[in-house]
């Protein structure tokens, strides 16, 4: 019986642990992929916290949705998942992000204050700060693409 | 009879020599009175400058150079062209070119000294404008400081070196000059919006796929250019690539134009980003509103 639980013990150790390396063991293209697909979600919540005027608590919920993705950023940005790098197949983002991490990181973080101020602007219920925050979001968003994102091609 | 044959290829191969090197200027008609001198027509053409991207090409940014002065390597599958200097600076710019020798080089693809122009200069669509507009563009151009650029050489693959070979080239793929007429089933926006699109901003020049000898495929009108400038890929604007912009309002289209900001609020980059940033931001909304109705109604169901 003893040998049994422990066997049973060990399977699924093993299975736990194969299950665990698969989770965090990525693919370069994976975290590229997934990144990718984070940014178009976040995207779209802007777009819909963008036309949600009438309903600041709806547009709140989708802000609140946009920051929690935007303050992950760099960690999405793993050194070797950038264009030319092993095991990435597409990729825009450019090798300039490892070799000035500290503009990177400040970019990041300019892009979530962007966003914060969208959120603090609902919360004054006044539609031209609101306005005048998303307008911020624009510039946040670019000032990390600019220096950051190489061409978009096939 | 394979001497007659041989006799009959060089006959034929000297004639479209002869063709070829033969001088020939392409006739431009300006209506009676019109003049790039006219009062008003330098201001109207500052607009249409913005309005037909005119610097997005003339002038080397990057490299520093003068607005309007050109320098601005032009990579493309024939070789790499320069944009030429449009300063009216007599030497090097177009200081002493006539009202007709500017129509001609904008809407005929024929350089001042009856030498045939490149494709990459987009004459096939500035076609498509009127010769007023054209004449306007030519009087706000003379206002500019004139400025000492001289042209750098194309470096063009050979025998495409060989300007005369355009010839061949306009024989297939341009019809002439050809101001595009009012559509009377459509209102005044609709036909502003496309007269904007097709000729002025010549936007067609890079959402527009390209066939082997560089040409437009008329076809597949703004379906998107898999290999545009620098290497970007240009979105499609029509056809069943144009999903992206399928789901932008005509808002939100105009808001691009203007500052570059997509829906989601990321922001323009790559070639574009010159187009709004030196074109059309500089267009008053309702242009702009004019370009989206238009780009919509390509894509309506």
């Amino acid at each position: 019986m003893r040998a049994f639980v422990g066997v049973v013990a060990l399977v699924a150790g093993v299975g736990l642990s194969i299950a665990w390396a698969a989770e965090t063991e990525k693919t370069p293209q994976q975290i590229v992929d997934e990144r990718v697909a984070g940014m178009k979600k976040m995207g779209g919540a802007l777009k819909a916290a963008s036309g949600l005027k009438a309903d600041p608590a709806a547009a709140k919920a989708k802000m609140a949705e946009a920051i929690a993705f935007a303050e992950t950023i760099p960690s999405h940005f793993p050194k070797g998942t950038g264009i030319g790098d092993p095991g990435v197949t597409k990729s825009r983002a450019l090798q300039e992000i490892w070799a000035k991490p500290d503009e990177f990181k400040a970019a990041a973080e300019a892009a979530v204050a962007a966003l914060k101020a969208v959120d603090t602007a609902l919360d004054s219920g006044e539609q031209a700060a609101v306005d005048a925050a998303f307008k911020g979001v624009g510039k946040g968003c670019g000032g990390c693409h600019k220096p950051f994102r190489g061409p978009d091609k096939d | 009879m394979l001497k007659w044959l041989i006799v009959a290829a060089l006959v034929a191969g000297a004639a479209v020599l002869v063709w070829l090197l033969l001088p020939s200027r392409a006739v431009v008609v300006i209506p009676a009175g019109v003049t790039s001198a006219d009062p008003g027509m330098a201001e109207r053409g500052a607009y249409l400058v913005r309005a037909g991207g005119c610097l997005t090409c003339h002038w080397n940014k990057k490299g520093h150079g003068e607005p309007f002065a050109g320098g601005l390597p032009l990579k493309t599958p024939f070789g790499t062209f320069y944009s030429p200097n449009i300063t009216p600076d007599d030497e090097t710019g177009i200081g002493r070119w006539s009202d007709e020798d500017f129509v001609r080089a904008l809407t005929q693809g024929e350089g001042v000294h009856g030498e045939e122009l490149y494709p990459v200069f987009p004459y096939t669509s500035y076609a498509h404008m009127t010769v007023e507009d054209a004449l306007a563009i030519k009087a706000h151009l003379a206002t500019l400081t004139p400025v000492k650029t001289p042209k750098r050489a194309n470096e063009v693959v050979f025998p495409l070196s060989w300007r005369a070979l355009m010839k061949g080239w306009k024989l297939l793929f341009f019809s002439g000059a050809k101001p595009i007429a009012n559509d009377p089933s459509r209102d005044a926006t609709w036909n502003r919006g496309r007269y904007i699109v097709k000729a002025l901003g010549h936007c067609g020049e890079c959402h527009t796929p390209r066939g082997v000898l560089g040409e437009q495929i008329d076809a597949q009108y703004l379906h998107g250019n898999a290999h545009g400038p620098d290497g970007w890929k240009v979105p499609a604007l029509a056809g069943a690539g144009a999903r992206d912009l399928d789901q932008w309002s005509v808002e939100e289209i105009e808001e691009y134009l203007k500052s570059g900001v997509e829906p989601d609020f990321d922001s323009v980059q790559g070639p574009m980003a010159d187009v709004i940033e030196d074109g059309t931001k500089h267009l008053t909304d309702e242009d702009r509103r004019a370009i989206a109705l238009y780009l919509k109604s390509l894509n309506a169901r």
